[in-house]
């Protein structure tokens, strides 16, 4: 262990400024880890110091950090993940983006916590880190290239096929607001848009390589521990589903509950479900399971397209969000397209779910006429067109005719296009809904309206009342709010559940573990991580569940100030009038819609934020050591 | 059957089988593996290692045996490395060892490794006899056992086919664009 950290720290940030080559070593500062934890929070904290309001999320001045915890590289369950981080070009507020596969363990090994990237270069580089060797390497041959072809060169370049490398494609290189950074060829940082951030520095990709080990303050105690752990994922039943499914599992449920989002969220029902399904897809498509770094769940599939004019096709993918957003969202009963799609989106590096919802936006526009061939440089948007979406996709990738405009996401389309285009652009603050829908789960209506990145299903999704888990409902909120906190079409509790679910998401995000041991299925929570983190860090302060919520709800609010001096305030936290004004067309949640401004009371009042101005108060910002960011001088 | 003793008793040996059809690629046997041998997280030294190809989507598992012949016996230059006639298993005698890596470059399971901060081989000894990998295998993928009770896949014939796949559609992608 280093002498001014804690166990499972490396005590390391380094630092690339790109506009004068220089990298620079500072040392972790201890008190981010009583504080922040890792992850998320040493990201969180950096950022709103160093990038401040008013800054260009493309421009020179952002600032893109990839960020690891402290139990990144051991073998805790699921613990390889990595936090890009950076002001966000989808949304211009606070941008993160998390991504399974090995090149956060690889920062560790090479010796750092976490790698800021500042500046911008004058050329085409790549990034190339092998332990204490920096070097900012030429790439201009690989610009252009697609994230599998510049992975599999840099390694070539370097000679080292064990090489961790996080590459953008064509989109993060033509700006794309809802670029992704790709790792290990089908990972995707998707959401945000942080691969634009890389392609505005004119970064091609971060090459990782590590010699090194990761050393735990009592490392039989937390081998024994972890070793615990990987047992409760590999008996937990729903986990075994996941191993075998995937989150294909999602589709039939979805379908079941009304709420898998079909032509751009109008309904929650899709006749031609059955084909994206698992029973369906794995018999005919699937060719092998994968893991990311030390995960024992193995959610990760590898598919193969036999017949049809997708044939060929070998992609790793699409998770559930991906047979939504390409499948029942824009109308395709097909997984094939699905794949077919996901594997351009990971070639080319983009968000599936942002453009989904994009593409998904431009078709209602035409259906309704706001846009006509002349727009589209003559394409006829339809629904469930295969080959259209493969066309549309490498349009936007490569900002071609009227991919250029899809390119800026759908907020921003909207309001090029006006005469009401806005209610067909799904979005909240920018970014584009994910696979869920308010108005058959109130709980995640208003997760998607408070997120601090946007829509976002990852930050606070509840599955404990979508699903009906009534015994852990208990356990975490008491029997007294019994039946309505799992009851998924009142707004009553609702506020609770949230709450205190995207606390635990919260620590989950700065250690950096995988929502597929947390959130769903739940088999970690807030008590595990504090038996765990002292063993790992030797601070005892982390070992109490009180201290973890305060440092979660510290998070929280400090992301909530991020997004306040930006400009966010209470009337930004809103949902589409899709889901608060159209009431569900069909299915079982038939008539619902969200009456957000109840819950919006309810988690202002618990978050400590003014009710009229969703501002934190005074003293909220008192009561979480946040004076130092003076938002309220 | 009989009442035998003072008697010397061949148990059948066990040995480290891989399924590659089983393995995921997440790397926690590297882990586990160091974290019993080198008390740290430091796959760079583990004495296992997972192949990954994420092209086409398939990794492999490496273990120390079971092997036909032992390459890494036949070549060292100072019979440092020995084979157990019965179990097959080899292991080094670090004391005779002069660290010329010739059993690093023989083993063709590519897990033999040099240490360089503390100049010595790093060579698996199946943790005496309870190997850490296969207990942390969450698959399959790694099973300590019975050499002949193991399915005997042919590991060349799977790989074959899936690169011929790959090669298939890189022409037929490039054709296009």
């Amino acid at each position: 262990m280093n002498e001014v950290t804690a166990g499972g720290y490396k005590g390391k940030i380094l630092r690339v400024n790109l506009s004068d080559s220089e990298f620079h070593v500072d040392p972790l500062p201890k008190d981010w880890i009583k504080d922040y934890i890792g992850g998320d929070g040493f990201g969180l904290k950096l950022l709103y110091d160093e990038v401040p309001s008013g800054t260009d999320p493309l421009g020179a001045d952002n600032k893109l950090i990839v960020a690891t915890g402290p139990i990144t590289g051991t073998m805790w369950p699921m613990s390889g993940r990595t936090v890009f981080i950076s002001k966000a070009p989808l949304t211009g507020i606070w941008g993160e983006s998390h991504v399974g596969g090995f090149l956060g363990p690889e920062l560790k090994y090479a010796g750092y916590d976490m790698l800021v990237v500042e500046g911008k270069a004058d050329h085409p580089v790549y990034i190339n880190i092998e332990d204490s060797h920096l070097d900012l390497l030429d790439a201009s041959e690989l610009w252009g290239t697609t994230t599998d072809q510049a992975t599999i060169n840099i390694k070539k370049m370097q000679h080292d096929p064990d090489i961790q490398v996080a590459a953008i494609g064509p989109a993060g290189e033509h700006q794309v607001r809802y670029a992704a950074v790709m790792v290990n060829h089908a990972r995707a940082a998707g959401r945000t848009g942080m691969g634009a951030v890389l392609g505005s520095k004119n970064v091609k990709a971060i090459a990782i390589r590590g010699h090194g080990g990761v050393d735990v303050h009592d490392h039989e105690g937390f081998f024994e521990l972890a070793k615990k752990a990987h047992s409760r994922v590999r008996e937990n039943p729903q986990a075994k589903e996941m191993g075998k499914w995937g989150t294909w599992v999602l589709t039939a449920v979805k379908q079941e509950i009304g709420e898998l989002p079909t032509y751009n969220h109008r309904t929650g029902v899709f006749p031609g479900y059955e084909k994206l399904t698992g029973d369906y897809i794995r018999p005919r498509f699937t060719v092998s399971d994968r893991a990311c770094f030390g995960c024992s769940l193995g959610c990760k599939k590898v598919n193969y397209v036999q017949t049809g004019p997708f044939a060929g096709t070998l992609e790793e993918g699409p998770e559930y969000e991906g047979l939504m957003a390409f499948g029942s969202s824009l109308g395709v009963d097909d997984f094939a397209t699905t794949l077919k799609a996901n594997q351009i989106c990971n070639r080319y590096g983009m968000d599936i779910i942002s453009a989904g919802a994009t593409i998904g936006f431009a078709i209602e526009s035409f259906e309704n006429g706001l846009i006509t061939e002349k727009d589209t440089g003559g394409l006829k948007l339809e629904w469930g067109n295969r080959e259209q979406i493969i066309r549309l996709l490498e349009m936007i990738a490569k900002r071609e005719g009227f991919g250029d405009l899809l390119a800026e996401g759908s907020k921003r389309a909207a309001d090029t296009i006006g005469k009401g285009s806005e209610k067909y652009a799904i979005h909240v603050k920018g970014m584009e809904v994910s696979g869920q829908d308010g108005r058959t789960h109130r709980s995640i209506g208003l997760g998607h309206a408070t997120s601090a990145r946007g829509a976002d299903h990852l930050r606070s999704l509840v599955v404990v009342d979508q699903l009906g888990y009534e015994d852990v409902a208990i356990k975490r909120w008491g029997a007294d709010k019994l039946p309505e906190i799992i009851d998924p079409y009142t707004e009553k509790h609702k506020a609770i559940a949230v709450f205190e679910s995207e606390n635990s998401y919260s620590i989950r995000d700065t250690l950096i573990v995988c929502w597929y041991s947390v959130s769903w299925p739940p088999i970690f929570w807030m008590e595990d991580f504090a038996e765990m983190l002292p063993l790992a860090t030797g601070e005892k302060h982390l070992g109490k569940v009180e201290n973890l919520v305060e440092i979660a709800e510290r998070q929280i609010t400090l992301k909530r100030l991020f997004n306040n001096r930006e400009g966010i305030t209470r009337k930004d936290d809103n949902l589409p009038d899709r889901f608060t004004k159209e009431p569900m067309p069909e299915g079982p949640g038939k008539g619902q819609t969200v009456n957000l401004d109840p819950m919006l009371d309810d988690y202002y009042t618990l978050r400590g934020w003014d009710l009229e101005t969703g501002l934190p108060t005074k003293k909220t910002i008192k009561r979480l050591s946040l004076e130092w960011t003076k938002a309220h001088s | 059957m009989y009442e035998i003793q003072d008697i010397e008793v061949v148990f059948i040996p066990s040995h480290l089988v891989v399924d590659f059809t089983k393995c995921t690629g997440c790397r926690i046997c590297e882990l586990a593996c160091t974290a019993k041998n080198e008390g740290r997280f430091q796959p760079s030294l583990a004495r296992v290692k997972i192949v990954r190809y994420d092209d086409i989507g398939m990794d492999l598992p490496n273990v120390c045996g079971p092997c036909e012949t032992a390459p890494c016996v036949d070549i060292c230059p100072v019979y440092a490395m020995r084979r157990d006639p019965i179990t097959k298993v080899t292991f080094l005698d670090e004391s005779k060892c002069i660290l010329c890596k010739s059993c690093v470059g023989a083993c063709v399971n590519g897990v033999i490794l040099l240490d360089t901060a503390r100049m010595k081989i790093i060579k698996c000894d199946h943790c005496g006899g309870d190997p850490e990998c296969a207990k942390a295998c969450p698959t399959g993928a790694i099973n300590y056992t019975d050499v002949s009770v193991a399915p005997s896949l042919d590991r060349h014939s799977k790989i074959t086919s899936y690169l011929r796949e790959i090669e298939r559609t890189a022409q037929e992608a490039s054709g296009v664009e």
